[in-house]
């Protein structure tokens, strides 16, 4: 990111071949890029109209969507003062103008390495080893993130909780081995039933699973629901300790709106509630909130 | 007068990995942006934002083509700008168009 074309033309010439780059010439260009599809790393000239490169850097710093993005200072000066402010900004490191097209690679390639091994760690964190979704420390993590952009976006946020129906039945009868298999089958098949990438699937224990569906009201949420319930449905897995004969999946969901009363807590107790009262309707089906609070059961 | 070179270009070359190519655009870039710039001249009491970034943007186009001279004269003006702009004079802005012409005469003598 750099207004002057010589200094974009330099950067861009040295690094094409190393890795993928893209270059924009002002800070409100960067924001909107970033925002698309955010970059692993990004060069960032300080001089700069309008937005210069310490504000640009702190403005991305404190969205959430782009604060994990490392920024690398290119600066005509080094002096101390300059320095400072790069740090204080919040960038990794700095490459002086006019640019040494080594120092540069080795900067860039340092700072990817560090940037992969930063983000394969965060995904061994947040990923359930063995169904590939999301796990309870992603969304202890995230959901207030979530919750701050359906505030922020004034949008509903519905949370669907899933039980597989007599697990504990299934793992007796065919083993643990065939357990888990049951498990990852079914998790890529709520997965697939998901069909944003925005929406999240978590395991968030044994044999329960929570979907997060941001911008999703009340009937979306049913609509969801209806769609895991079906897909598990159809899998047709036997299941000689279950009364339906195969494998199936409940659900509960209730919907969060900023500005009402219910906190996200709230919601999720509400959710829980609603699938135990799936359980009590039989299994194989979801009891939801409808958009005036009342509990609805899967229309059949 | 400086006594750092007009033209280093075996230094800017270096920095750019010996890259030939690279080097003859920002040449290019160089001569359109010094084209399409009116001479520099001071208004003392006032240091426009447009002044200074013109300043800075010819020293950052100057340091990457090796032209000494002109990027250290730059660097002394626009700090002068920057900090102790009552300090800035007609000649600081004279000595950097001296130095445009002598850096022209060289890497576009036909001009």
């Amino acid at each position: 990111m750099d207004d002057q074309a010589s200094s974009r033309l330099v950067i861009y010439t040295l690094l094409e071949k190393l890795v993928k780059c893209d270059q924009v010439a002002s800070a409100q260009e960067a924001f909107e890029y970033c925002a698309e599809d955010p970059p692993d790393l990004i060069l960032m000239d300080v001089f700069m109209p309008d937005i210069n490169g310490h504000q640009a850097c702190k403005t991305l710093s404190s969205n959430p969507k782009t604060q994990h993005i490392p920024v690398i200072f290119v600066t005509g000066s080094i002096s101390d003062a300059e320095q400072e402010k790069c740090w204080n900004a919040g960038g990794v490191d700095f490459v002086q103008k006019p640019v040494n097209a080594t120092t540069l690679i080795n900067r860039v390639k340092s700072h990817l390495t560090h940037k992969i091994k930063t983000d394969l760690l965060e995904h061994l964190i947040y990923t359930d080893r063995l169904t590939g979704s999301y796990n309870r420390h992603y969304l202890e993590d995230s959901l207030p993130d979530i919750t701050r952009d359906s505030v922020r976006d004034n949008t509903p946020l519905s949370l669907a909780v899933f039980d597989i129906d007599y697990f504990k039945q299934f793992n007796d009868e065919y083993g643990h081995l065939e357990g888990d298999a049951c498990l990852l089958r079914l998790a890529r098949t709520i997965k697939d039933a998901l069909l944003r990438p925005m929406d999240r699937l978590i395991r968030v224990g044994g044999e329960e699973f929570l979907v997060i569906l941001p911008d999703t009201d009340e009937n979306g949420a049913s609509t969801v629901c209806k769609r895991v319930i079906t897909a598990i449905h159809q899998l047709a897995m036997p299941h000689k300790k279950s009364s339906l004969g195969r494998v199936t999946i409940s659900g509960g969901a209730a919907t969060y709106r900023p500005h009402k009363p219910d906190t996200i807590d709230d919601i999720m107790l509400k959710a829980d509630q609603c699938l135990y009262k799936a359980k009590d309707n039989g299994r194989d089906t979801f009891t939801y909130i409808d958009a005036e609070g009342r509990v609805q059961d899967e229309a059949q | 007068m400086s006594d750092l070179p007009v033209l280093d270009k075996p230094s800017a070359l270096s920095r750019l990995m010996n890259n030939e190519a690279l080097y003859n655009k920002l040449i290019h870039i160089f001569i359109e942006q010094v084209s399409n710039l009116p001479p520099f001249q001071a208004d003392i009491n006032n240091v426009s934002s447009d002044l200074l970034l013109a300043v800075h943007s010819l020293k950052g186009s100057a340091g990457e083509i090796g032209a000494s001279a002109l990027h250290g004269e730059l660097t002394r003006v626009e700090h002068r700008m920057k900090y102790e702009p009552e300090e800035l004079t007609d000649s600081d802005f004279q000595q950097v168009n001296e130095q445009i012409a002598r850096l022209l005469d060289v890497i576009d003598p036909h001009r």
